[in-house]
């Protein structure tokens, strides 16, 4: 009877103490909580931004790269000088402290004119490459959600217009527009031609994922919740191939540089008076002496190209990397 | 909640959901068809849990994503309180789904992974104009995850941060959010883990307590269907072949193949060891279904009558609807 009774003793004394520590766990769990939801509402953008802060090479791309854009936008605002005063008696002379660049051919500042040029390129890439986005994530979308009919039309198009060779096309257009239209029209005119031709590769790898997508039940959930379509394309397919998109447009961004200089590269773009990367790189490289003896002509814009294209490709992967949930390390 | 005889939430009239299978040859049409569903007729009545039970591959989802208009039907009639919904143009049931909801099987592939909870739950709310974006949208939905056993802090975090069970209530809370009449459970707990499974079963009782809800609960799980079930349906290949109250389900299954399903429900009891009857052969392609009643390939009741003649869905006691052309026999099996 005593040790029954001690035994019960015991027994409450343990539940006591069981019920003691919950209590405690109870109240530790409600700090924890409320420290974690401290540090939890911060904005969408601010996780992006932080996890991107985290990416040294995409922070050292985005600053190249806004360098690049502060340089090639800002300054030819402050020159004195026009890109294109001419200067007969300094011909051909290496970088110095009056002009930092060198001078061309016609004595012209090299500065000024790469300074300009970079303008001219980064607006062909830029432009193009919204034209070209824009209308692949549209055609994309549109032909991996509604499939069927739809799908198949939209495609067999798109395989019409990646089948247009660009370069005799592009070389035929400003053959035989280019004398009408002055250097702004031109510019312009490349840009809509590079955008146009540009968006089928980018809209075949959307249509994909979409339809890979169309099958996850997320969608058929959002379909069952009565969510509208063009909401279920905006709010559950792009954000999830928003990773493709950014590595698709900052590739075509590069590219879309590369091609604009390979094009004034081949005369068919920007030609002077006019300038832009291509073009010095053009008539840099005219001459085996240029190339041989006077490498500021080509050295400045070939490694701004460069830089802006490894800059952009750079911050095009910290981007991705930053905008995926599953990449918070949490 | 008792269940309301009066109200019908869903009917359902011989409703056929067939799939194109591609012919192999180059010009000919599709002409072949996946039947999933053959001809299936049921009402189920408000505040009431139907159990859907039978093996893979009957067309037990391919049903209830019909009911609720996912999928288009091929063929038959769905009432759902009332109207006719089994030719509307998904832009007029929009404003309907409100009222009609389904949890998913699979709690991984239904969240979106770039949403946060609170976006996943408060998607459809600003949608259909429930709540407008702001704190009192926060404030229900903090409300409803509460209900749904999910804490607060939660509401901005990504799904893939939660576990397995965790994600099976954000899908919950998702559909409970905006407050429907009827909601399909698709294999909701088939993907957890025993232990979570109950304490999810217990949440959606308890929630249906709560709200009046309906349910339509898919399973292949004959326990859980059993623990949550008001009426039982049984499938197979396409076809309702018994439905029954679930007690009398259990205790008289009218249809051999309610009986053999139900003596594979593993025991623990080891002095009432159950004689186990097992069905030669596998389930038959749906796309050439036997003739007569779709069971005679594996009955072991099964005449010549049965190849020829296909069974009437009768009512063979009160509330006890099965097609069997012999269902009287069915006692005897496994003696």
């Amino acid at each position: 009877m005593e040790e029954n009774k001690n035994k019960k003793v015991e027994l409450e004394e343990k539940e006591l103490s069981v019920e003691e520590s919950k209590a405690a766990q109870a109240l530790r769990e409600e700090q924890l909580s409320k420290q974690e939801r401290d540090d939890v509402v911060i904005s969408p953008t601010k996780v992006i931004w932080n996890n991107f802060k985290e990416k040294k090479i995409a922070l050292l791309g985005l600053g190249i790269f806004a360098f690049i854009l502060v340089v090639s936008f800002i300054i030819p605002i402050f020159t004195p000088s026009d890109i294109n005063d001419i200067d007969a008696t300094k011909i051909y002379q290496a970088p110095n402290f009056t002009n930092w660049f060198g001078t061309d051919k016609l004595g012209r500042d090299y500065f000024n004119r790469v300074v300009t040029g970079g303008k001219v390129s980064l607006y062909v890439g830029a432009i193009a490459t919204t034209i070209a986005t824009f209308l692949g994530v549209l055609v994309g979308s549109i032909a991996g959600f509604y499939g069927g009919k739809i799908d198949n039309l939209l495609m067999r198009f798109a395989e019409i217009v990646r089948s247009f060779p660009f370069l005799p096309l592009a070389i035929t257009l400003s053959a035989a527009l280019g004398s009408r239209y002055d250097a702004s029209q031109k510019m312009l005119l490349i840009m809509v031609i590079l955008g146009i031709l540009g968006w089928t590769g980018l809209a075949r790898m959307i249509r994909g994922m979409i339809l890979s997508l169309r099958e996850q039940e997320f969608m058929v959930a959002a379909k069952a919740l009565g969510i509208k379509d063009r909401n279920q394309i905006l709010r559950h397919i792009i954000p999830n191939v928003v990773s493709i998109i950014i590595v698709s447009a900052t590739l075509g961004f590069a590219g879309n540089i590369l091609v604009e200089s390979g094009l004034s590269f081949l005369g068919f773009g920007i030609t002077d008076p006019d300038t832009s990367w291509g073009l010095l790189i053009k008539d840099a490289t005219a001459s085996s002496t240029n190339v041989q003896w006077r490498p500021w002509l080509w050295i400045f814009p070939g490694v701004l190209i460069l830089l802006t294209v490894l800059s952009v490709n750079f911050i095009g992967d910290g981007l991705r990397d930053a905008i995926d949930p599953r990449n918070n390390g949490r | 909640m008792a269940i309301d005889k009066s109200k019908v939430v869903i009917e359902i009239n011989d409703l056929k959901k067939y799939f194109p299978v591609k012919s192999s040859s180059f010009f000919g049409k599709n002409k072949m068809w996946v039947k999933a569903n053959d001809g299936v007729s049921l009402k189920i009545y408000k505040g009431e849990t139907v159990g859907l039970v039978g093996e893979s591959g009957c067309g037990k989802s391919t049903l209830g994503r019909t009911i609720l208009k996912l999928l288009e039907p091929t063929d038959g009639q769905i009432l759902f309180n009332g109207n006719d919904i089994t030719h509307m143009k998904q832009r007029h049931i929009r404003p309907m789904r409100t009222d009609m909801q389904i949890i998913f099987q699979d709690p991984y592939s239904s969240l979106d992974p770039k949403m946060t909870v609170g976006q996943i739950i408060g998607e459809a709310l600003t949608e259909h104009n429930i709540y407008k974006k702001g704190q009192e949208l926060e404030d229900y939905i903090i409300s409803v995850m509460n209900k749904c056993g999910l804490d607060d802090y939660m509401i901005h975090r990504y799904p893939h941060q939660f576990s397995g069970g965790q994600r099976q209530r954000i899908g919950i809370a998702r559909s409970l959010a905006l407050n429907p009449d009827f909601i399909v459970c698709d294999e909701a707990v088939s993907a957890l883990d025993v232990s979570i499974q109950s304490q999810v079963l217990n949440l959606l009782m308890d929630l249906k307590d709560d709200n009046d809800l309906t349910y339509l609960f898919i399973s292949h799980d004959l326990s859980v269907v059993k623990h949550i079930s008001d009426r039982i349906g049984v499938m197979y290949l396409g076809d309702l072949v018994e439905l029954a109250p679930s007690n009398d389900i259990y205790v008289d299954p009218k249809h051999p193949y309610t009986k053999a399903l139900l003596s594979a429900i593993p025991t623990s009891d080891v002095e009432k060891q159950k004689k186990r009857i097992i069905l030669p052969g596998g389930i038959p392609s749906n796309v050439f279904p036997p003739s007569g009643c779709k069971f005679h390939t594996r009955c072991p009741l099964a005449t010549e009558k049965c190849k020829q003649e296909v069974p009437e869905w009768r009512e063979v006691a009160e509330d006890h609807f099965v097609s069997c052309h012999f269902y009287e026999k069915t006692k005897t099996m496994g003696n």
